[in-house]
Formats: structure tokens, sequence, C-alpha cells
């Protein structure tokens, strides 16, 4: 387990993350989750079997490609202006901008280099994943709304927040 | 109206800088000189008030008054965007600070308990 000495934001965890992986371990794959509770573990293997399988670089977790998951319309709004943003900013068409849950092979971390510490990473990862023309698939997953991860919930705010993020830096 | 030209022109400048500038010696040079000169302009404006007026009538600005202040929002705009620039700065020397701090304890973590996790 890794530990920044001070609080620097989900984003600049997972670079640490990539660093400590790339630098120490032989490992093939890594898996990003929000560490909340809203991801199944049972998805994440399945995405890992599927990256193999298929020898892909990236999986993205997606609760927009069937009707497991089921968020309110509020939800719903914030999170199809998050897709929208993400699509202008990549041109990826991620069906699911915020979905914490992926699966990267090792050799794409090279191409990965988070400077939003913030949850603009989210937006960011999938820029540079664009920009280095990786192959990628979407798989469908269930995220589970539990009163923990409600109370973190993001506002359609947030989209405006991210889009001067990543303009301004 | 030429103030109307300047203006617009230094709130676009302070917006490029804003997003496009980089840190470099030629843009710390620019920065100081353009305080001196505010300084020395300063000067005059309070040693000569009569000055600023006849300044702001060949801009087109109706008083003296009105030139320093539009100068000042100008001014104050600028030093909002480097102040936002500086931190954003701050903020990443600081994550780099905590990551190698962090990278570094996990590797000799990995040494104590001789458990990396590297597999042979």
């Amino acid at each position: 387990m890794l530990r920044h000495p001070i609080n620097l934001g989900q984003g600049a965890a997972l670079q640490t993350g990539f660093d400590y992986i790339t630098a120490n371990t032989d490992a093939t794959h890594v898996i990003t989750f929000d560490a909340d509770g809203q991801h199944r573990v049972g998805d994440a293997i399945e995405m890992l079997e599927l990256a193999r399988r298929k020898k892909l670089s990236v999986v993205f977790g997606s609760r927009f490609l069937d009707k497991q998951t089921k968020p309110g319309l509020r939800k719903k709004v914030v999170l199809k202006g998050a897709i929208l943003l993400t699509r202008a900013l990549t041109g990826l068409r991620l069906t699911d901008a915020h979905n914490g849950l992926r699966v990267l092979r090792v050799d794409v971390l090279g191409r990965i280099r988070l400077r939003q510490n913030g949850m603009s990473h989210a937006t960011e990862i999938v820029q540079q994943l664009a920009r280095a023309k990786v192959s990628w698939i979407e798989y469908p997953v269930k995220v589970l709304y539990t009163d923990y991860s409600k109370a973190k919930g993001q506002s359609l705010w947030n989209s405006v927040n991210i889009l001067i993020d990543l303009l301004v830096r | 109206m030429l103030s109307q030209w300047i203006i617009a022109l230094a709130l676009g400048a302070v917006t490029f800088y804003l997003l496009k500038a980089r840190r470099s010696a030629s843009q710390q040079a620019i920065r100081r000189l353009f305080i001196i000169v505010a300084l020395v302009a300063g000067f005059i404006a309070v040693l000569f008030p009569s000055y600023t007026t006849a300044v702001a009538s060949i801009l087109g600005i109706g008083r003296g008054a009105d030139l320093v202040l539009y100068a000042f929002v100008v001014f104050a705009l600028f030093y909002v965007a480097h102040q936002y620039r500086r931190q954003l700065w701050q903020e990443r020397v600081n994550t780099d600070l905590a990551r190698a701090l962090t990278l570094t304890q996990a590797e000799i973590e990995d040494l104590r308990t001789d458990e990396p996790g590297r597999q042979p």
C-alpha cells in the first residue's frame, strides 16, 4: 500500500501508483477504481480477462452500456454532461466518462502523465490515451450507489471545473 | 477610440498569459520592467496630476482618474492570472515532492520486508 504524506487527490494517487508499478514490479496490467465501494471486484476481473483475451491496451468500465445501473435523473444529467465534455475534449466516444474502473496494460502507462491531481484526471487520462491511439473497448459494469458514494457525488458544476482545469495548466 | 484598442489588447494579453505562457527568463524580465515602469508612472502622476488628464485625452479617455482606474483594473487582472499560474506550479512541485517521498518509502519498505512487487 502506497500512501502520500499529504492528501493530493485521486489523480495524483493514480500517477504515483503507475510510477511504482512501472519501476518496481513486473505486473502486466493495472486496475484503477474508486475507493468508495461503488465498483464490483467481479467486474474488474472480467475486464482484466477481456483485456488479456483480446490483447487490448485499455478496457473502460461503463455503467451505460446496459441497464444494470439505475442512476437518478439528476445524476443522469450530470453524467451526460461529463460525457459530452469528454467527447468534445478527447474525441473518444465513450458512453461513461467518469467511471473509475479501468484496466490498463502496463505498456500504456508510459503514455500517461497525469498532471490533474483532482477529479479532472478522469478526463485527462482519456485525453492522453486518445492521443496515444491505443486500442480500447468499453465493458458494461454495475455501479453501486452506496450512501458513501452518494455523499461524495458530483455536480454539474464539476464539468465547468474540469473544462477550466484542462484549459489553464 | 485608441484607449479601447489598448485595453482590449491588454485583456487579450492577460488571457494569453493565463492560458499559454510558460515560465521563462524573458517573461520574468518583462514583468519586472513592467513594474518599474508602473512605479515611475505612478510617481509622475502623483507629482504632476495634470499629466494623467493630458495622457487620457490623447488616448480618448475623458479624465485622468479614469485612465488610472483602467490601468489599475488591467494590472489587477494580470496579477490574478499570475498568482493563479504560480499556484498551479506550486501544486505541481508539492505533488512531485510527495510522490518522490512515497516512492522512496515504498522501496525501503520493499527492501526491508524482502517482498518487492517484482517476482523472480
